[in-house]
């Protein structure tokens, strides 16, 4: 992208379908449409918790390799960014779990997102892990677009509050302010949804 | 579940609502909904300032072209009325003296329009501020003395060496004022005038008009010079080549005429 740029000629992405096309017929330019397409929004992704540019270009790899695995069986047409993006989200918070230098950033959320923790033992399989994600999606489709989006820049993005407060053009104030209720309101959410606290 | 388990747990959301966080640009929609009306509204007081001013600078124009459509039909009004009655035009104001007999006749070509001003050689003072009013076309006037002596300064004088007698008649034609002196003699009786205005009016593209009609006992010489306002601007200003009024006093000669004299109009 950079490159067409300074070339003069903006270079027309391809279309996620098509780049799923790729996948599917094992063509490896599927990887560099891919990285064309997304590439800088899957580092910013991984370097928003791990704070290094060359661990976050390694995610970023690690993520196209995990995606050349993945895709078959899945076929990710409508949504390959979230797609991709949760592989390069997983793939960093593992690392970042395997490095002690890195995990404060991961620490601070995990402390703040403890507020609305299910009790111990309530989720221990694969498939209760699933319930609880319907369950934060349920919770999160109830919610105002402004606080969806400030929620998931925040705790899926790994946005800090200053860049969310910059990107809503709100106060910083006003994010911890609205983060802070929603979690309560997930807390309170879970309880009702039979997760014990 | 531990305490980390959350994040991971989180990866399950669906991915419509990650898609949707990640293309949303709430900052730019919230200038945007900032920005946009208060253009707006600029946009709005600007359209409005625009208007005023414009109607302002109509509503200007159209008194201003009334002003002068209600002088031009005054004018016209007066040079037609004028012919009854000769004292009936007496006036303080000798500008306006001016316009009534020089103005264009409603209706004329523009070069016509153009051609506002006759310039008579007739040499006198300026004289202002009295009653006098402009001579009216068909009229029949006899000379001031200082009027008469100027004439006479050109060698006008009959066959015998007597100062002769002028008689003023003037007519209106297109608009322009002719001033005709009636003589006796069979010579014209400004030689002099006749020669600086023909040279005068060649250098400077004047339309003028010499005749002379001779009726048995009387010559009648007329001059006519039809300048228009450009050219009168650049004309030289003197008592020699500025222009004329010719205005009827009310004072009346032996036989009942008025007594007609030249002011003159000029920046000098």
């Amino acid at each position: 992208m950079v490159k067409a740029f300074i070339s003069g000629r903006k270079v027309r992405n391809m279309d996620d379908n098509r780049i799923v096309e790729l996948y599917l017929a094992r063509d490896e330019a599927a990887i560099a449409e891919t990285r064309r397409k997304y590439g800088s929004k899957l580092r910013k992704i991984s370097y928003a918790l791990i704070r290094d540019h060359a661990y976050a270009e390694e995610c970023e790899y690690e993520a196209y390799y995990e995606a050349w695995k993945l895709i078959p069986p899945n076929e990710p047409r409508e949504y390959l960014f979230a797609f991709m993006a949760r592989i390069v989200r997983h793939i960093s918070i593992d690392r970042c779990r395997k490095n002690s230098k890195t995990a404060a950033a991961l620490c601070e959320l995990t402390e703040e997102m403890a507020q609305c923790l299910p009790s111990p033992g309530s989720a221990e399989d694969g498939a209760a892990e699933g319930e609880l994600a319907a369950s934060i999606s349920v919770f999160l489709s109830a919610c105002t677009k402004e606080k969806r989006g400030i929620f998931l820049r925040r705790y899926w993005f790994f946005d800090s509050v200053p860049q969310i407060a910059a990107r809503y053009g709100i106060t910083k104030s006003k994010v911890k302010t609205t983060l802070f209720r929603m979690r309560n309101d997930l807390k309170e959410f879970l309880r009702k949804e039979g997760y014990s606290i | 579940m531990r305490k980390n388990e959350l994040l991971n747990a989180m990866e399950g959301i669906v991915p419509e609502l990650i898609t949707e966080a990640e293309r949303e640009k709430p900052a730019l929609k919230r200038i945007l909904r900032t920005v946009v009306p208060a253009a707006a509204c600029l946009c709005v007081a600007l359209g409005i300032f625009a208007v005023v001013k414009l109607h302002t600078k109509s509503s200007e124009n159209a008194a201003a072209q009334q002003a002068g459509e209600i002088q031009t039909m005054q004018e016209a009004n007066a040079a037609t009325n004028g012919s009854n009655s000769v004292d009936a035009q007496a006036t303080d104001n000798i500008e306006d003296e001016r316009s009534s007999v020089f103005e264009p006749i409603a209706g004329e070509t523009d070069e016509a329009k153009d051609m506002k001003r006759v310039r008579t050689f007739i040499t006198d003072y300026p004289r202002r501020g009295s009653t006098e009013h402009p001579l009216i076309p068909g009229g029949q006037y006899a000379l001031s003395p200082t009027l008469r002596a100027a004439m006479n300064e050109y060698g006008a004088l009959d066959e015998y060496g007597n100062e002769i007698t002028y008689i003023v008649s003037v007519e209106l034609y297109e608009g322009v004022c002719q001033l005709v002196p009636v003589t006796a003699g069979e010579h014209f009786p400004f030689p002099n005038v006749e020669e600086e205005a023909v040279r005068l009016c060649n250098e400077e593209g004047i339309i003028y008009e010499f005749s002379r009609y001779y009726d048995g006992e009387n010559t009648t010489w007329s001059l006519r010079l039809d300048i228009t306002a450009k050219q009168l601007e650049s004309f030289p200003a003197s008592p020699r080549y500025g222009y004329w009024l010719m205005l009827a006093s009310e004072e009346l000669d032996d036989y009942g005429r008025p007594i007609a004299h030249a002011v003159f109009e000029g920046d000098n």
